[in-house]
């Protein structure tokens, strides 16, 4: 009788403890290759406790099941953006948001250092980084080089607001276009911008105008 | 110029080919009225002349052009170019051609645009079918910048019934831009009537944009020496000639000044197919987080996006006007990886979208949403 009582009690701590080792995302056990299912999780719950957004890593998981990776693989990604998030965080501080977290990983990737959003989030203060961080990693991605895209960015970061950083990105990406060099570019669109700077309190985004 | 260029190939397929041929000259002078919608720019009305002169003889040719573009605001667009072509047949069904151009390109006050030239081709075939390998190499330069442009191309030209056409890729360079452009051209003659149109995509592009384009022309004879002309579509940015991608229609009376003894003889090819593969990519708020995606392609009867937005499963797009498919989906403000497929075809990305490679040895279109 004894014996029962206790199996009955080990089955019910069994029970107990049966949901937690679960997937914590349902998504990852209907999705993802069932041996890169613990890993990913424990990945996941790490990411959770350090307060760093989890669904970018979910997503990530769900990218590599969708193009048929293989487990180890599709770890490896995770893994690697889990670093990546953290890394941004770090560098931008703890009150950053989710979407901030994520550009300033996909920034990182693209070749700007931690250093760099540090410097944004001192220089935006309060204003949201997802669009400075976002412009940087698209200036490098076309060629600017990524000392150059940080210079630039950074000193921008006190007076543009986020579309003039659109606008701003788009016409190097232009003059990118027409021949210009990417270093020369963003110097000429930077030199603009700063004799703007110069010349009036806040400056005004360039907005198109007739040929 | 592009244009330009083009016609010389032409001329010296034409020549090449039927080396019995006598010389001729041909003077034009085109004046008309265009609504040009440069990137960056708003669009605007303008006013253009461009005189063309050329002249053709069975081993060479030479030609110049020039074209001024008044604008609304009184700016004004000056561009002129000369160039010339010698040909000569290498060995039995192999011919050489050597050519070099020259041109300006001066928009307002701005510094002027400058390039020269010098390409080499040779091309294997006959009047009906053949293909050719060309390289180009040179100097362009504007204000201070000068840099050194150098090119690829392989094409192909085939001739079947009234309708020629031809399809070229070209690998281009100019300083830390490169780009491919894969174009393809087709040509209707008709005594009084041509129609003229190509279709192309710039694509393997490092700073020198991408996407899809394509203009359409068409000249109806009036008379003798005048012809109606009407044209639009969408030119890429060319950066060794200093030219700026636009959308633009114009409509135009052609005066022709000077004749030569023979009509330029008739190009014949199948029709071209568009390029597969191009579709352009935008998102537009509606209320709140909901936002609209509309995506742009003119090639597909079915298209799909998948990616973060849609955790990773294929999203069908509704169709709502031609080559326009949207969705629309409650988005918050981020950075979103997505990819999105026509007809069933390999995931891609859509352009206009900076795009990076995968974990996974695939490529990813990132959206940022502000």
């Amino acid at each position: 009788m004894r014996q029962r009582l206790l199996m009955a009690f080990l089955l019910a701590g069994a029970a107990v403890v049966a949901p937690a080792a679960q997937a914590q995302d349902a998504r990852l056990a209907a999705r993802v290759p069932a041996e890169a299912v613990a890993p990913i999780d424990a990945i996941v719950r790490s990411a959770q406790d350090a307060g760093l957004p989890t669904e970018p890593l979910i997503d990530r998981a769900l990218e590599g099941a969708s193009k048929r990776a293989s487990a180890d693989l599709i770890v490896r990604a995770v893994e690697r953006l889990a670093g990546e998030l953290r890394a941004a965080r770090d560098a931008m501080g703890q009150r950053s948001s989710a979407a901030e977290i994520t550009a300033g990983a996909s920034a990182l990737r693209a070749g700007a250092d931690p250093e760099a959003l540090t410097a944004l989030r001192e220089r935006r203060g309060t204003q949201s980084l997802l669009v400075p961080v976002a412009v940087l990693a698209d200036l490098v991605a076309v060629g600017v080089p990524a000392d150059t895209a940080i210079a630039a960015v950074t000193v921008l970061a006190a007076g543009f607001d986020d579309a003039q950083y659109i606008a701003f990105r788009r016409n190097v990406e232009r003059d990118i276009g027409l021949g210009a060099s990417p270093v020369s570019a963003i110097g000429v669109r930077l030199e603009a911008t700063t004799d703007a700077f110069t010349s009036a309190p806040t400056p005004s985004a360039p907005t198109p105008r007739k040929p | 110029m592009r244009r330009h260029r083009a016609a010389f190939v032409v001329a010296a397929l034409a020549a090449a080919t039927a080396s019995d041929l006598s010389a001729q000259t041909r003077g034009t002078l085109d004046v008309g009225a265009s609504w040009v919608d440069y990137e960056g720019f708003l669009g605007s009305a303008a006013t253009f002349v461009k005189p063309t002169l050329r002249y053709e003889a069975p081993t060479y040719s030479v030609g110049a052009s020039g074209t001024l573009l008044v604008f609304e605001s009184g700016n004004t667009v000056v561009q002129g170019l000369a160039a010339g072509a010698w040909r000569a047949e290498l060995v039995p069904g192999v011919r050489g051609e050597l050519s070099a151009a020259a041109g300006v390109n001066a928009y307002s006050e701005s510094p002027a645009y400058g390039h020269g030239l010098m390409a080499g081709r040779l091309y294997a075939g006959n009047v009906t079918s053949g293909a050719w390998l060309g390289g180009t190499a040179g100097r362009a330069s504007t204000g201070t910048e000068t840099s050194n442009p150098a090119a690829l191309e392989v094409g192909a030209w085939t001739a079947v019934g009234p309708v020629a056409g031809r399809a070229v890729a070209t690998r281009t360079w100019v300083e830390g831009t490169a780009y491919l452009d894969l174009v393809g051209f087709a040509r209707w003659n008709d005594p009084g009537l041509q129609v003229e149109g190509s279709l192309g995509t710039r694509t393997w592009s490092g700073g020198g944009g991408s996407g899809a384009y394509g203009e359409l022309q068409i000249t109806v004879s009036i008379g003798a020496r005048m012809a109606a002309v009407v044209a639009g579509g969408r030119y890429p940015t060319d950066p060794v000639r200093g030219v700026l991608a636009a959308n633009y229609v114009s409509a135009a009376l052609r005066v022709v000044a000077l004749r030569g003894r023979r009509p330029s003889p008739p190009l014949r090819a199948p029709a071209v197919r568009p390029a597969r593969g191009a579709a352009s990519l935008r998102v537009m708020p509606l209320s709140g987080d909901l936002r609209r995606i509309r995506v742009t392609t003119p090639v597909a009867t079915r298209v799909e996006m998948t990616g973060d937005l849609t955790d990773w499963v294929p999203l069908p797009l509704t169709q709502t006007g031609a080559a326009q498919w949207e969705v629309a989906l409650p988005i918050a403000p981020g950075v979103y990886r997505i990819n999105i497929r026509l007809d069933g075809g390999p995931w891609i990305v859509p352009l206009g979208l900076r795009a990076e490679e995968d974990d996974f040895g695939r490529r990813i279109a990132l959206l940022v949403v502000p």
